[in-house]
């Protein structure tokens, strides 16, 4: 138990407000300007106030004023940490919609908060920690992804090798030509009803898919840019992602796009 | 460098580059990062579905409050193994001067510095104390958490008259302490009442 007897080592403990880390370039990570200000005016305020303001805040200043305290009550650090651990189960949650099974995206949701929060709460900064400061929204985007991914990987890994649904006697010919439809070029001036549409599309053509690869192939190719196959073996494409055959894959957006058709009435 | 970062740090190097998981940026990557070309592979695929997905209708349903509470309870424990987190009857003893400093603080309301901390505690007790006094003093109360204090390194709206120094405000625990103080101390109680 700390006995509070050592005034002079624990009023010299610093705690500096530049962070340590660097990006791969040797660029030092540096907090955005807004970050900095919110940061410095609360650090002006009594721990009453950063209570009161924690939902205002942004949530790389609700890191910082986390990992600031050197020692607190229950009150301060309560609330400021179930703010942060609200803002990323909504995130996590958002990231998790392509699983369909509750308890894996349950799972993930808190992997994810667990590791956040251990970075969070480290008492000594790593670059992992420090990106919170930078840009935390994508500190978690990217691990709630790349939890699914692992996840995904090993359900693929599991069932590699399972019959795709009638992928295998199908008369392909009819589906060799693939259309890039409307919906999905890539328009930089999309207007809001478009992105609602897509999002509905695609909520329709998971429905209506045999196999999800169907709707993810879609996603790829035409929502991304991923060939079907590329002569290219430095470039990534949808046969060696998907492990399958390039017919196949074709199979697969057609039958993902007449859904897609059929939701919005088009023959 | 870049060939000794995890795939953890590349990610997050990634994410702060990238607005959208476009193939372009995928082949830009994996010739940046070639051993962790699959990994890459499947993260950019991984993203591109779900942001699809995020955009869409709810079809996953997690229990958030659940999660928030568990991920509460968790941090708390985890705050407290660290040895950073104050006993809920947190009161330390504070003598007649420093619950002195302690208001002048409070009432300076982030703008405390020593010299202007001993000008309150002058106000308020009706002699200005010797600043090595009110040194020592912010130094107690830091020790027990009750005030904080932040370096300034630069000229700004935080402090017109100086542009560096040690500026001080009250923790919670300090709030705390500092309503006990009131019930006792006629010229706290007085000097507070005036800010109020």
């Amino acid at each position: 138990m700390d006995t509070f007897s050592d005034p002079a080592k624990s009023v010299s403990a610093a705690r500096t407000r530049r962070l340590a880390s660097s990006k791969a370039s040797g660029k030092p990570l540096e907090r955005w300007g807004d970050i900095e200000a919110e940061i410095k005016r609360m650090l002006g305020l009594h721990e009453s106030e950063w209570i009161a303001e924690a939902e205002d805040l942004q949530s790389e200043t609700l890191v910082f004023l986390i990992r600031y305290i050197r020692k607190g009550g229950q009150e301060v650090y309560g609330r400021l940490v179930r703010e942060l651990s609200r803002r990323i189960a909504h995130l996590v949650n958002g990231f998790t919609q392509n699983l369909d099974n509750e308890a894996a995206a349950e799972d993930i949701a808190m992997k994810v908060e667990d590791h956040i929060m251990g970075l969070v709460l480290t008492e000594e900064a790593t670059r992992q920690s420090d990106y919170l400061e930078v840009a935390f929204t994508k500190a978690v985007k990217r691990r709630a992804i790349d939890a699914v991914r692992r996840y995904k990987t090993s359900w693929m890994g599991a069932h590699r090798g399972e019959v795709v649904p009638n992928g295998g006697d199908m008369d392909l010919d009819e589906f060799e030509e693939v259309e890039r439809p409307i919906e999905f070029a890539r328009d930089p001036g999309v207007s809001p009803e478009t992105i609602v549409l897509r999002a509905d599309l695609i909520q329709k053509a998971y429905d209506a898919s045999e196999d999800p690869r169907y709707l993810e192939a879609v996603i790829l190719h035409l929502g991304h840019g991923w060939p079907i196959e590329s002569a290219d073996p430095d470039k990534e494409d949808l046969v060696r992602h998907f492990n399958a055959t390039a017919r196949q894959i074709k199979y697969w957006i057609t039958k993902a796009m007449q859904a897609m058709r059929e939701a919005v009435g088009v023959q | 460098m870049s060939q000794n970062l995890s795939f953890d740090d590349v990610l997050d190097d990634l994410m702060l580059e990238e607005e959208t998981p476009s193939h372009e940026a995928l082949v830009r990557w994996q010739k940046r990062y070639p051993q962790y070309r699959k990994q890459l592979a499947d993260y950019f695929a991984a993203w591109a579905i779900q942001e699809a997905y995020a955009a869409g209708q709810q079809r996953t349903h997690i229990d958030e409050e659940k999660l928030v509470q568990r991920g509460v309870d968790h941090a708390m424990e985890t705050l407290r193994k660290q040895g950073r987190l104050l006993p809920a009857d947190y009161n330390p003893s504070v003598n007649p001067f420093d619950q002195q400093v302690l208001a002048a603080v409070y009432a300076l309301h982030g703008q405390g510095y020593p010299v202007n901390i001993g000008e309150k505690v002058g106000e308020m007790s009706g002699s200005r104390p010797m600043l090595g006094t009110v040194l020592m003093s912010l130094n107690r109360l830091e020790s027990k958490y009750l005030v904080s204090g932040r370096e300034i390194t630069a000229d700004g709206p935080e402090s017109p008259e100086r542009k560096t120094g040690r500026f001080f405000t009250v923790t919670l625990a300090g709030e705390r302490v500092l309503e006990h103080v009131k019930e006792t101390s006629p010229a706290v109680a007085r000097f507070l009442a005036d800010f109020a």
